[in-house]
């Protein structure tokens, strides 16, 4: 069979030119390792101009005063930054039911950088807080940052809304008009830049790589702390340090208002700095050229007949590429071919994986042999083939991986799930672990943070290598996910929002028990069906359906489920109530670093809508993105927050670790789940996978083919 | 094949997994190996094989490897460390490494070893490959002088040769380093000092037995 070859030039330009094409050259100068109290590069509590390193990410915890912040910071691009912050004002309700009580609210910021700084000129943002929300730190800016020489900085700028509580020296288009916030959720754009401006400066200096000095005039005065008696505002005045213990730890210190101390501390990872120095895994095996062809006898091809010499070839390979992490699935010899499918476990790398098996080959297989045809698969499916000439892995081993990039084909393997008989280690297809977990609850109202652990025990059996039956029981040994006594008053069907019964009468709890079968139906397409406890909330059956040729930026998906609601403790039985639930999913990469994805369809609630997400993804497996649903429930009817949202952030270990790995830890931070816009959880959908053995996951990576 | 040469490792390995401290060479141009009793090292690593073995020292750190050969392709040849470090020579000229972390990659030094093994002067690009830090391939190319600077005896191990030495200046934009190499009448390159990238620095080479 001939697979057609697909012209993955661009992206291999791409890959190789990164050194030069990406922003690390479109840096925009005036950059700070050094956050504010909120979270966010700046002064103390007040913007500047500043920018940080591109994709930096940064999480800070403050306190100062009755304040807590928790703060999450993505330099998006170069010139754009967001923030995603939780604060809890101590004490802050004083009349009413809640008097006594802390507030916690959720708000998010973006900061644009307009103007570089030049020669003469300073650099100047503009900015919005918390603007979406329920708007205690609502206020916008405009802030110019100049350098003299490298140390110091002086900022100025002029602030709206909060940010002009302090002596405002003018007003724009009258009073600031109201916002109702409602449910909160919701864009205060009527109010920007509208209403009473004044003005804030600052000055910072460097005085080594470490350490930092800074002097604000703050223009935010405190006003509803010191309405509700939780804090002293005494002086416009604060002053700060900040203290760089290691590349990505800061401290800071500060006093504030001439009344409170605050600090914080800023955690600072970047995708493109990794933790660890990559490529500490063992050497591979060297390749091993064949004799020369004089040794005819070497070269001869009568070995193909005897099947024992496949079964000893099966034997040696499979023992080979299992040392390193990588399954043999099938190995189909022919006189002049072997055609390959595995299972690759441990490379964060596909191309990694796809070279030392063909390094493995070279050991293994007779002379005669000369095409590698190499299929990454997985759940018995196979994803992709690499066609390559073993003379050209011979000689290209100490060349450039571009140059054996350039000499192999990549294309769509050929559609067919790998059977039984195949197998080469057939006894491998159970497989169990008892493994600590832990479950974190963020945002309910009256406690930020809820959590659970316990141990989990999962077991895994393949009928076949693409029929899996799966399941997993959990026990928790300590949480207070259970200590919800919050009145569940959502209108809607509870979908999500009994969360806290499940983890009551949950114990221990069938996470989940389901049999999955993957198939690839023909030419480009792939297909799931999922039966069973599906999740937590849900059992029922979810079949699914995904177009997507190996190099297109473009796949479509389909999905469709009948799910009914499990009981609370969560062992077999079921609620009331059911519903159909599906999504026609569109996945696009737009080749620059960022991928879109949009869902529209029915939700668990029986809600319509639809979901949209935008991921900046790195080629080492970063990912940093967010996302917002839209549904036919109002704003009322869903409750706090309006509509959900959220922010997800997924880091492989192998950044981390420096040494290799497939898996990634992933977080993902959801303004509150409610019952509207709720999705079904089933494991295996189909694009997480498959596009892990596509195109990009080979060019991006393909510098590790000789690693 | 691969079996025997995994044994032969684990075998060395047992014998040689040595991680000397020693008194920290200055700068790339000083002697190398200059590691505490380095004279019951080498003895301990000739009676680990017959075979060729070199001992291959960190200058930034002064980790001490001992490696022999575990593949050989064209004129390049791979050699092997107990712990699974690896590095490739192209006729003793260092092509790539693998498993010290921040490796060079793969290098085009056609010309460098030419006149390098043939000891006579001469000028020429290097390009070294290295990966960036998500993971791409990037380019480094180097403009390199290389000059004849005497001749030494070297006498080491199971070695005992006259040898010039030649050294080999590159340089680009901030990026520079200066290779030594003692190179014998044959064309074998004795021992050496030679840079792998700004990340590793400078290996010191030194065969013990050819």
């Amino acid at each position: 069979m001939i697979t057609a070859r697909v012209d993955y030039i661009k992206y291999a330009a791409l890959g190789l030119m990164a050194a030069a094409a990406t922003p690390a050259n479109a840096q925009v100068g005036t950059e700070t390792t050094s956050y504010t109290l909120f979270g966010a590069p700046g002064l103390i509590l007040m913007p500047t101009a500043e920018v940080a390193a591109d994709s930096e990410l940064a999480f800070s915890y403050s306190q100062f005063g009755p304040n807590a912040n928790g703060t999450l910071t993505f330099q998006i691009l170069p010139r754009l930054s967001g923030s995603f912050r939780y604060t809890k004002l101590a004490n802050f309700w004083n009349v009413g039911p809640l008097t006594g009580q802390d507030f916690f609210d959720r708000s998010f910021d973006l900061e644009y950088r307009v103007l570089n700084e030049t020669k003469y000129l300073p650099a100047v943002s503009v900015g919005i807080r918390d603007f979406i929300g329920t708007g205690v730190y609502s206020g916008e800016y405009v802030v110019a940052t100049k350098g003299f020489g490298d140390k110091l900085r002086v900022h100025g700028g002029l602030g709206w809304g909060r940010l002009a509580s302090h002596n405002p020296i003018g007003q724009i288009g009258g009073p600031r008009p109201a916002f109702d916030v409602g449910q909160g959720g919701n864009l205060n754009f009527s109010q920007w830049f509208r209403g009473d401006f004044a003005p804030f400066a600052g000055v910072s200096y460097k005085v080594n790589d470490k350490l930092t000095f800074k002097a604000e005039y703050s223009s935010d005065a405190f006003v509803e702390e010191v309405a509700r008696g939780t804090m002293e505002y005494n002086s416009p005045f604060n002053f700060g340090i900040d203290y760089q213990i290691s590349p990505a730890f800061h401290l800071n210190a500060s006093y504030v208002a001439g009344s409170m101390f605050g600090a914080g501390l800023t955690i600072r990872l970047n995708p493109r700095q990794p933790q660890a120095r990559s490529g500490n895994e063992k050497a591979p095996l060297p390749v091993k050229p064949r004799p020369s062809r004089a040794d005819s006898a070497a070269w001869g091809s009568d070995w193909v007949t005897s099947s024992e010499n496949h079964n000893d070839i099966r034997k040696v390979v499979s023992d080979a590429l299992g040392k390193q992490g990588i399954r043999l699935k099938a190995l189909g010899l022919g006189a002049t071919q072997a055609a390959i499918r595995i299972d690759n476990k441990r490379f964060n790398s596909q191309p990694q994986a796809v070279g030392r098996t063909a390094r493995i080959l070279t050991h293994a297989l007779p002379p005669s042999i000369e095409i590698f045809k190499i299929t990454i698969t997985q759940n018995g499916i196979p994803l992709s083939t690499v066609t390559m000439r073993r003379s050209d892995i011979e000689d290209l081993e100490h060349a450039p991986a571009l140059d054996i990039y350039n000499r192999v084909t990549i294309g769509e393997a050929a559609p067919t799930a790998v059977k039984n008989a195949e197998l080469p280690n057939f006894d491998q297809r159970f497989s169990w672990a008892l493994t600590p977990y832990m479950a974190i609850s963020f945002f309910d109202p009256s406690s930020p943070v809820r959590g659970d652990v316990g141990l989990r025990f999962s077991a895994k059996y393949e009928i076949a290598p693409n029929i899996i039956l799966s399941g997993a029981v959990q026990k928790s040994i300590w949480g207070n996910l259970d200590d919800d006594t919050h009145l569940n008053t959502s209108d809607l069907p509870h979908v999500r929002t009994d969360g806290a019964l499940y983890a009551q009468q949950g114990d221990p709890a069938i996470e989940h028990l389901t049999a999955s079968w993957y198939e690839r139906p023909g030419k480009n397409l792939y297909s799931r069906v999922t039966v069973g406890y599906l999740e937590k909330m849900f059992g029922g059956v979810s079949a699914e359906l995904l177009w997507k040729p190996v190099d297109s930026p473009l796949a479509i998906g389909a999905e469709v489920a009948w799910v009914k609601q499990r009981d609370y403790d969560q062992l077999f039985g079921f609620r009331d109530y059911d519903v159909v639930t599906g999504h026609v999913s569109a996945y696009y990469d737009f080749g620059n670093g960022f991928s879109t994805r949009v869902d529209a369809g029915r939700y668990l609630a029986g809600d319509y809508g639809a979901t949209f997400s935008v991921d900046r993804t790195f080629a080492n497996g970063w990912k940093v993105g967010g996302y917002f649903t839209k549904t036919n429930v109002s704003a009322e009817e869903f409750g706090e927050g309006s509509f959900d949202k959220g922010i997800r952030i997924s880091i492989p270990f192998e950044w981390a670790m420096g040494t290799p790995s497939k898996s990634e830890s992933g977080a993902e931070l959801r303004s509150l789940e409610r019952d509207g816009g709720a999705r079904l959880q089933v494991d295996g959908r189909l694009f997480d996978w498959v596009e892990d053995g596509h195109g990009d996951a080979y060019a991006d990576r393909w510098g590790k083919f000789w690693r | 094949m691969s079996l025997a040469t995994a044994g032969f490792l684990k075998q060395t390995g047992k014998n040689l997994k040595s991680k000397v401290i020693g008194g920290k060479s200055k700068g790339t141009t000083a002697q190398p190996a200059a590691a505490p009793d380095p004279n019951a090292l080498i003895s301990k690593a000739l009676s680990a094989t017959k075979g060729p073995i070199s001992i291959v020292v960190r200058l930034d750190t002064n980790a001490v490897l001992a490696m022999s050969p575990v593949g050989r392709n064209g004129s390049y040849v791979t050699w092997g460390s107990a712990p699974g470090q690896g590095v490739t020579y192209q006729r003793g000229v260092l092509a790539n490494t693998r498993g010290l972390g921040s490796d060079l990659m793969a290098s085009r030094i056609d010309r460098a070893v030419m006149a390098i093994t043939s000891g006579s002067d001469a000028d020429y690009t290097r390009k070294h490959y290295y990966l960036g830090d998500l993971g791409q391939t990037t380019e480094l190319t180097l403009r390199c002088s290389l000059r004849r600077s005497g001749s030494e005896k070297v006498i080491v191990g199971e070695i005992n040769a006259d040898a010039v030495i030649m050294k080999e200046k590159c340089r680009k934009g901030q990026i520079s380093f200066t290779n030594v190499y003692w190179v014998d009448s044959s064309g074998n390159i004795l021992k050496s000092s030679q840079w792998v990238g700004q990340r590793i620095g400078s290996l010191a080479i030194q065969s013990l037995r050819l």
